[in-house]
C-alpha cells in the first residue's frame, strides 16, 4: 500500500536526443546529459518503481541502476513519494504567455548611423511594452553619449539593458564600472575590440557585469553562434521554445541604416523608422514569419538532446534557401554527439560564401 | 510600545527566541504618515469594483485564524502564546521540538535612545537544551508552537476559490529547515506545482469565507504522518516567486478578476 516511488521534480525535464538526453533543471538553470537507458527507468508519469525494475535486470547490471539513482539523488532531480502522494504532483505547464507584444529589441549603431534613440524607445519599443534591449555599437562611443541613452531608459518602464560597445580609450574602465554600478538596469556591458579577455566587473544578481573581449564585433555578422555556454536552461525560455522561436519570437530590431527588422543580420526589412511607424511594420504580413518555427520543425536539431535550451538562429542557416535548416554556426551533431568548430565543416563553406562570411571564418 | 529591557535580552543572547511581538502598527502608521487615510477609506468603499482584499484585511490576526481552524476542523499545531518560562518548559517537555513565531507581523519598528531599530523576525526552533540557559521567569507574550515533522510545505495562493499552489522541498536542505525564508542560492530547495486535495480546498474556502477575505497566501506543512497542518494565511502574500517557478501565471489571474476578465 504505502509502497515507495521516486518521481521527477517537475521542473527537472527529460529532453531526448538521437542518441542521448538531457534532464534540463529549469530550477537550478543547470542541464544534465543522460543516457538513454536511464530514460527507461521512468514510467509514463515520471515514477521510477525501483522494487519492480530490481527484479527485472539482470545481477550485473545493479550497480548501473544504482549510479543512475546516484546521479538522481545527488543533483535532487527525483523525491520519495507513495503512489497517492504522486498524483498531488502535476506537470509543469508548458504555456507561454508573456504579457507583451514585443519581448525584446535590438538596436544597432555604427558610425554613420544617426538613430533618435528617443524617437525608438517611445514609438517602436514603449508601445510593445518592450522590457529588454540590447544595444549594439560597432564604433566606439562616448560615454556621455550612452548616458543619454540610459537616462531614457533610466525613466521607462524597460528592466534591462544590454550594451556591447567598441572598447574606447578616453573611458577609463574605473569609469566606466562606477557608471554601470550607478545604473541598475544595465545588466552587462561588453567591450569588444580589447587588448585581451578579460572579466572586468563581475555580476551582481545577474546585473551590472562587465566584460572585455579581444574579439572585434564590427557588424552583425558576427550574432548566430550557437554554444553551449549561451544556453539557457530556464522556464521561460523552455516553454518558450515548445511553440515559438527562441530567438525570432517577439524581437525587434532596428539595424545601423534605421531599418526595422525582425534581426538586423536578416535581409529582410519592413520600412525605416524614418517612415515607418511601428503599426505599419507589425502588421507586415511577414513580420511574424519566423516567430513560430520551433527547434522541433528544424533539421537536424529535431533530434538534439539541447533543443529546448539552445538559442536558435535563422539568419545565418545551413541552406540558406531552406527556412528549416540548421543554424549556420552550430558545430553540434546530436547523432554523433560531438562538438566540432563550424567554420571548418566542408559541408558549411557554401553558406559561408553565401553570406559573405569568409571573412569572419579566417579570424 | 516595548520595554527596553526586553530589547535588551533579545541582543543579550545568542539563541534569540523572543519575538518582538508587534502589531501592524508598522502599516497602519504610514499611512497616517502619508496622510493617505481619506484616499483608502474612499477606495473601500468602491464595491462595485472587482477588488481583491480591502487594505483593512491587512489587519487580521493568526490567533483569529487558529481559533477558526478550530472551528472548521482544519489542522494546526498544538498552540501556546504565555509570558512565563515554566509554561514553556512545560510545553517543551511535552512536545520535545517547539518553534516559536512572531505573533503579528514579522516585521517591527522600534525606537531605542532616540534611534528607529527595525526587526525582522523568522521562526525559531526552542528545544529544552535552549531554555536551561535562560533564567528570566517572565517573558513579554510570545507564541509557540509545536514543531511538525514534514516532508515538505506548500504555499497556496487563493482567490475567489481558486487556488495555485507550490510545493516546497525545505527539508533536503538543512539550513532552510525551519524557515524557508533562509535562501540557499546555489541549491534552491526544491519548488514544483501541487495540487491540493479537494477535501483541503474545501475547508480553506470555508476559512477565507469565515475571515472575509477573496484572495490570500496560505502556508500549510504536509508532515511526516501525511496530515495537512495550515500555519497561517496571509492576505498581502507574495505570489511572483509562486507564479514564476510554477509558472502558474498568477499575474494573468488577477489581472482577469479586476478587469471583470474584459
Ligand atoms: S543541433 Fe540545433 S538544437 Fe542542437 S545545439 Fe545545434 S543549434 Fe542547438
Amino acid at each position: 500500500m504505502n509502497k515507495t516511488y521516486f518521481k521527477l521534480f517537475a521542473n527537472c525535464i527529460i529532453v531526448k536526443g538521437a542518441s542521448r538526453a538531457t534532464i534540463c533543471d529549469l530550477q537550478r538553470n543547470k542541464f544534465q546529459l543522460i543516457p538513454l537507458s536511464l530514460i527507461d527507468f521512468f514510467d509514463d508519469k515520471n515514477l521510477i518503481d525501483l522494487e519492480k525494475i530490481k527484479k527485472q535486470i539482470t545481477e550485473d547490471s545493479i550497480h548501473i541502476l544504482n549510479e543512475y539513482m546516484d546521479l538522481l539523488i545527488e543533483n535532487e532531480f527525483i523525491f520519495e513519494c507513495n503512489l497517492k502522494e504522486s498524483k498531488l504532483f502535476p506537470s509543469l505547464s508548458m504555456d507561454f504567455d508573456y504579457p507583451s507584444t514585443i519581448s525584446n529589441a535590438i538596436i544597432d549603431y555604427d558610425k554613420n548611423s544617426n538613430h533618435n534613440f528617443q524617437k525608438i524607445i517611445d514609438e517602436y519599443l514603449i508601445p510593445t511594452n518592450c522590457r529588454h534591449i540590447q544595444f549594439r555599437f560597432y564604433d566606439g562611443i562616448e560615454l556621455n553619449y550612452l548616458n543619454d541613452i540610459i537616462k531614457i531608459v533610466n525613466e521607462s518602464f524597460i528592466k534591462s539593458i544590454e550594451i556591447i560597445v567598441k572598447y574606447n580609450k578616453t573611458i577609463p574602465l574605473e569609469r566606466l564600472k562606477e557608471w554601470v554600478s550607478e545604473n541598475k538596469k544595465i545588466k552587462s556591458v561588453t567591450l569588444h575590440s580589447y587588448s585581451k579577455n578579460q572579466i572586468v566587473q563581475e555580476e551582481n544578481f545577474g546585473f551590472g557585469i562587465i566584460v572585455a573581449v579581444k574579439q572585434e564585433i564590427n557588424d552583425e555578422s558576427h550574432c548566430g553562434i550557437v554554444h553551449h555556454n549561451y544556453f539557457n536552461v530556464l522556464i521561460e525560455s523552455f516553454t518558450e521554445s515548445q511553440n515559438h522561436n527562441t530567438c525570432l519570437n517577439r524581437k525587434l530590431s532596428i539595424d545601423k541604416n534605421g531599418n526595422i527588422k525582425n534581426c538586423p543580420s536578416m535581409s529582410q526589412s519592413f520600412g525605416n523608422i524614418k517612415d515607418t511607424t511601428l503599426e505599419v511594420a507589425l502588421n507586415h504580413k511577414e513580420f511574424k514569419k519566423y516567430w513560430n518555427i520551433t527547434k522541433d520543425q528544424i533539421e537536424v536539431c529535431k533530434d538534439c538532446e539541447f533543443r529546448h535550451i539552445c538559442t536558435d538562429c535563422r539568419a545565418y542557416i545551413e541552406e540558406p534557401e531552406n527556412q528549416y535548416s540548421k543554424p549556420l554556426k552550430c558545430g553540434y551533431n546530436p547523432y554523433t554527439n560531438k562538438w566540432e568548430e563550424w567554420s571548418v565543416n566542408p559541408l558549411k563553406q557554401k553558406a559561408i560564401k553565401h553570406y559573405v562570411m569568409q571573412d569572419l571564418v579566417k579570424k | 510600545m516595548i520595554s527596553v529591557s526586553i530589547l535588551l535580552i533579545v541582543f543579550g543572547t545568542e539563541e534569540v527566541f523572543l519575538n518582538i511581538p508587534n502589531t501592524n502598527s508598522f502599516i497602519s502608521e504610514s499611512i497616517d504618515e502619508n496622510n493617505s487615510k481619506p484616499i483608502v477609506d474612499f477606495l473601500n468603499l468602491k464595491l462595485n469594483k472587482p477588488q481583491i482584499n480591502k487594505f483593512s484585511d491587512n489587519n487580521i490576526g493568526k490567533l483569529h485564524q487558529l481559533e477558526l481552524c478550530k472551528l472548521i476542523n482544519l489542522k494546526f499545531p498544538e498552540t501556546l502564546i504565555t509570558t512565563s518560562l515554566a509554561d514553556l518548559k512545560k510545553f517543551v517537555t511535552v512536545h520535545k521540538i517547539v518553534i516559536t513565531k512572531p505573533i503579528e507581523n514579522p516585521f517591527s519598528k522600534h525606537i531605542v535612545n532616540g534611534k528607529d531599530l527595525h526587526f525582522f523576525t523568522s521562526s525559531k526552533l526552542i528545544t529544552s537544551n535552549i531554555l536551561k540557559k535562560y533564567t528570566s521567569d517572565r517573558f513579554q507574550a510570545s507564541l509557540f508552537q509545536k514543531y511538525t515533522e514534514k516532508k515538505f510545505e506548500i504555499r497556496s495562493f487563493y482567490l475567489n476559490e481558486t487556488f495555485k499552489s507550490m510545493a516546497i522541498f525545505s527539508q533536503q536542505n538543512e539550513k532552510t529547515k525551519i524557515d524557508y525564508r533562509n535562501y540557499d542560492r546555489e541549491r534552491p530547495n526544491r519548488i514544483v506545482p501541487f495540487l491540493l486535495p479537494k477535501s483541503i480546498e474545501k475547508k480553506l474556502i470555508k476559512l477565507m469565507k469565515l475571515l472575509g477575505l477573496n484572495c490570500g497566501s496560505f502556508d500549510l506543512i504536509y508532515s511526516v504522518n501525511d496530515e495537512y497542518v495550515f500555519l497561517e494565511v496571509n492576505p498581502i502574500g507574495q505570489f511572483q516567486w509562486l507564479s514564476r517557478n510554477c509558472n502558474h501565471n498568477i499575474e494573468r489571474l488577477i489581472a482577469e478578476t479586476l478587469t471583470n476578465g474584459e
